[in-house]
């Protein structure tokens, strides 16, 4: 089920009321059931493959548990429970790498022998992914790794831990949660507030308007440029990239406010995906803004477990002794930096767009972190002001250009295709008026401005969190008419400008051709 | 604990709804009145952001909802063969019968029967049924999703506040089907046409005008005749058809069920029902097809008037130099004279009420005199040469 | 100069060279949750901690708490230092 649909109003309309209607100790449980009505209306063979999961990472906590509680020697139950986490870590894990990188890995081996004249055709899974499976599966092992880790103890009941791993509103896209953050939420009694109502409400209808006025109408044109790329000029093509960019970031953040959103309903909170990552003035700072759940979970879970390793620290030593200075010193991280943003990209989707995207983000941090020094040294000899609002103009610039074209070779629909279209977008002639040449890829004047002011509108939002205002108290504080016109307004906008109905092809205003 | 005293001194940011007394209205109040004005808004949208009504279906369907029950002796049907011949303030002013126009652009003969349907609602006693049936020579792959929408975008979605209008519903389903048999390149997800919001909402990037804005709805002013400042004083001349007997086979086997339900609809129902077929320049493959459509329609026990015949044309005393707009209609010279010979017709062949003097027929009254002014002033706009016809052949 | 360098005084000494010398680290009490310094800094200034000090410190250490301020960071290579005698 679609957020972005009138099955699922109703859906959380009916789940929301009954759920301050129910006695409050069997919340959770009225949770637990409402979620599994969701994941099913998904298709029934999905739920195999999240229960199993849900059993098996449940089972394997409880296991650690119960070492860990009876044995004398803390390192003796530390080699057993690494054993049992290693099991359901492969396990899970190697489901979810079957189900989404298989057919990808198949076809690959077979192109690699077709390279040598072999024919080798490996056989293709046709199923569709399980509803969430990316991030039901990380937010599950990151709950082992903290069981055997000791941060708590493992949760004793089944259906408790099934609603954590199954909760609705963050099924479909996250965010990743820990268990110490949501588990107790969904334990609590929620007694209704009305502002946890009205404020997540605001979260939802603000959400929808990112979704539905600017990510889906930017997607019109970005995919038309995007699949047809011959046809359209630099500027063109420059034009659908950056569009792109705002594309996926509303979508991608309209849909956690959506989920949010929903939670605050429920008087849950989420932790938050995204923190204005447009705003950052460097890429490594772009990633501790973007999908945080996501780095966050890399960073705890892989990142910090290879630097802070023996192995780490020896390499660490080596390179202090032997090569010395910046790059001696940041060794022990680049292996780590390497491997966490290219498993980033490679997590976004099975096919040479993603990996290289991972591969692209590492090298730029990498080399970012290299250069550290050096750039230090530009600056000063420069006479450049760090903390000028022009340095931080600049950063933001040139940081969003680096994730443009990043996000290109993701978007494009093969590796040729994306450094054409990056190739081409450095130079902006073309035929034709301006005019013309903006409105031929898919959006006509209308829609581009209409783009352009829900763009600016998103912008000034994101400006006034970023100077640590939070706009729905802010909003809530002034007086009734101006608050009513700003919620009627946000309304309306997502009802009339929405993209939704019928067509948005030249060819559906057939009606006026009488 | 500092966050918590700093909560407290700029309370008013934080927990706004709790401070009760900051705010004189309670919580429960203010949700149901914005939810009120939430409520009255989409109304305003709704009416705001439908159907553009560029040929006047919605407002002659606005025109015929008006009449009051049982007011009416009966219905004209048809496409713009029918709503630029059949002036019904004429027929009245000269015969006294109440015969409202339901004509609408390309109406799709598919649809006719659920207008028919609609029409007996508040109509159920009137005395006959015109339908004009032009519109089967249309080539159905070549339909526009606007046709349709002419007719059930005009249709009332509700009967009343609490019953849904089925006929609606149906006539979509029964148009969408049909027109899918018949591989037309149109919309077909159903729920845009039951819910015409769904694409009308995207009108604010076109074609939304001040008059949109007011949302109000607009009737006919002649009983559903469509008199147009730049064509209905129109002249062009056309030349006249050769006129034929002969039938065509008639091959499209969808088209002729579409008929065949429709004449077997029309005879389970008390009310006279007459066929006509509008003069125009009529190619002599269309006539053979009329032809064949004829005697189908003859053979189920209907009369058909078909005006494309040479002693039709004498009849009616028509001129092809000075009485048609266009190649497919008359201006309202030749209108008045086709309604001239079609009321006696009427009169003579269906008991009809005079509703002359009947102090309940104003409104009828009322548009007579209106058509009269109209074209008056248009006749003298005309003269002047401030008029833009679109055509001005003499 | 004093002869010996606290434990203290060679914390801000690895601090400012791994997190730069523009902010007085000594009176932040927020330094991961502020992100003030970078899961990258940390890296390197875990390395020079467990260096200098000889002590292990581990993924299980990885708790802002531990990070936050000068202070913490001592108390921590206190406590490990004394676990791990």
């Amino acid at each position: 089920m679609s957020f972005v649909s009138v099955g699922f109003l109703i859906f959380l309309a009916v789940v929301i009321f009954l759920y301050y209607c129910v006695p409050k100790k069997f919340q959770w449980l009225f949770l637990l059931a409402g979620s599994y009505a969701f994941y099913l209306s998904g298709g029934l063979y999905m739920l195999f493959f999240i229960l199993l999961t849900t059993v098996t990472v449940f089972c394997g906590g409880l296991w650690m548990q119960r070492i860990k509680d009876r044995s004398k020697s803390k390192k003796a139950a530390k080699k057993i429970n690494k054993r049992i986490l290693l099991g359901e870590v492969f396990l899970n894990f190697g489901i979810l790498l079957l189900l989404k990188y298989y057919n990808f890995a198949a076809v690959n081996i077979g192109s690699f022998f077709g390279l040598f004249h072999y024919d080798v055709s490996l056989p293709l899974i046709n199923m569709v992914l399980p509803l969430g499976i990316s991030f039901y599966t990380f937010q599950a092992i990151g709950y082992s790794i903290d069981v055997y880790r000791d941060k708590y103890k493992a949760e004793t009941s089944l259906p408790r831990f099934a609603l954590f791993i199954s909760f609705f509103p963050q099924i479909i896209q996250g965010p990743i949660s820990r268990y110490d953050q949501l588990g107790p939420q969904l334990k609590e009694k929620h007694y209704f507030q009305y502002e946890n109502l009205t404020f997540g409400l605001q979260l939802m209808l603000w959400g929808y308007f990112k979704k539905m006025v600017i990510a889906d109408r930017a997607g019109v044109l970005v995919s038309q440029v995007f699949s047809g790329y011959e046809q359209y000029d630099g500027l063109q093509t420059f034009v659908a990239m950056v569009l792109y960019a705002i594309q996926i970031y509303a979508d991608f953040s309209g849909g956690i406010d959506m989920t949010r959103g929903a939670a605050q309903m429920m008087g849950i909170d989420l932790v938050d995906n995204f923190r204005r990552p447009y705003f950052a003035t460097s890429v490594a700072e772009y990633w501790r803004r973007w999908h945080m759940s996501l780095t966050n979970w890399m960073r705890d879970y892989i990142f910090f477990p290879i630097t802070l390793s023996k192995r780490s620290a020896k390499i660490g030593k080596w390179g202090k002794k032997h090569i010395g200075g910046t790059i001696g010193k940041q060794l022990p991280a680049y292996l780590p930096t390497f491997v966490t943003f290219t498993l980033i990209g490679i997590w976004h989707g099975a096919g040479w767009g993603f990996i290289v995207y991972g591969l692209y983000n590492s090298c730029v941090i990498i080399l970012g972190m290299m250069f550290t020094p050096v750039f230090k040294r530009m600056k000063t000899g420069l006479h450049i002001n760090e903390k000028s609002n022009g340095w931080m103009v600049w950063g933001i610039l040139r940081t969003f250009l680096i994730m443009v074209y990043g996000k290109t070779i993701s978007r494009a629909e093969s590796l040729p295709a994306a450094f054409s279209m990056i190739r081409k977008s450095v130079f902006w002639f073309g035929d034709g008026s301006l005019l013309h040449r903006l409105t031929s890829m898919g959006l006509n004047g209308a829609n581009l401005i209409l783009l352009l002011l829900a763009t600016g509108v998103f912008i000034i939002a994101s400006v006034i969190q970023e100077k640590g205002i939070e706009i729905r108290p802010a909003i809530a504080g002034k007086p009734l008419p101006v608050r009513w016109a700003a919620y009627l307004a946000l309304i309306i906008s997502i009802i009339i400008f929405g993209v939704y109905g019928e067509g948005y092809s030249a060819s559906e205003f057939v009606y006026r051709n009488y | 604990m500092q966050k918590e005293i700093e909560n407290q001194t700029t309370g008013q940011e934080n927990c706004p709804a709790e401070e009760k007394t900051k705010k004189q209205i309670p919580a429960a109040f203010r949700v149901i009145l914005f939810l009120v004005l939430l409520c009255l808004t989409g109304v305003y949208l709704l009416n705001v952001f439908d159907m553009k009504d560029d040929k006047g279906a919605e407002r002659v369907f606005n025109s015929f909802y008006s009449a009051r029950d049982d007011s009416l002796d009966g219905i004209y049907i048809g496409s713009s063969s029918a709503y630029r011949f059949w002036i019904p303030t004429f027929a009245y002013e000269n015969t006294g019968m109440t015969i409202s126009n339901l004509g609408t652009g390309s109406q799709p003969v598919v649809l006719q029967k659920y207008i028919i349907k609609e029409a007996l609602k508040s109509q159920k006693n009137m005395k006959v049924i015109v339908i004009d049936i032009r519109s089967l020579l249309n080539n159905d792959k070549r339909l526009k999703e606007a046709d349709i929408r002419r007719v059930t975008d005009a249709f009332h979605v509700m009967d009343s506040p609490l019953k849904i209008n089925q006929n609606r519903i149906d006539a979509i389903d029964a148009a969408l089907d049909y027109f899918r048999s018949q591989n037309a390149e149109i919309e077909y997800t159903k729920a845009y046409y039951y819910f015409p919001f769904l694409k009308y909402h995207n009108r604010w990037q076109s074609d939304l005008t001040l008059k949109d804005l007011t949302a109000l709805h607009f009737r006919n002013r002649y009983k559903g005749f469509v008199f147009t400042a730049s064509g209905s004083l129109s002249v062009k001349k056309v030349t006249p058809p050769e006129f034929t007997d002969e039938a065509a086979e008639l091959e499209d086997s969808s088209k002729t069920e579409v008929l065949q339900d429709l004449l077997k609809y029309c005879s389970g129902l008390d009310q006279e029902v007459v066929f006509v077929l509008s003069p125009y320049m009529i190619s002599q493959q269309e006539q053979k097809q009329m032809n064949a459509y004829t005697a189908m329609i003859e053979e189920a026990g209907f009369s058909v008037l078909n005006f494309n015949k040479a002693s039709k044309i004498r009849q009616l005393g028509i001129h092809w130099n000075s009485d048609f707009m266009d190649t497919k209609h008359v201006n309202v010279y030749g209108a008045m004279k086709y309604t001239e010979y079609l009321m006696q017709y009427l009169k003579k062949h269906v008991e009809l009420p005079d509703h002359r003097g009947d102090e309940n027929y104003e409104s009828w009254n009322k548009a007579v005199e209106r058509f009269y002014t109209k074209l008056e002033l248009l006749e003298q706009m005309k003269e002047e040469g401030t008029l833009e016809l679109n055509f001005n052949e003499t | 100069m004093h002869k010996e360098e606290t434990m203290r005084d060679k914390i801000l000494e690895i601090i400012n060279e791994n997190a730069g010398t523009d902010r007085d680290w000594e009176n932040q009490d927020r330094m991961i949750d502020d992100e003030l310094i970078d899961s990258f800094d940390v890296v390197a200034i875990i390395s020079d901690l467990a260096d200098e000090f000889d002590v292990e410190i581990t993924v299980d250490d990885m708790i802002p708490e531990n990070f936050n301020s000068v202070d913490a960071m001592e108390n921590l290579i206190q406590r490990l230092q004394e676990e791990q005698e």
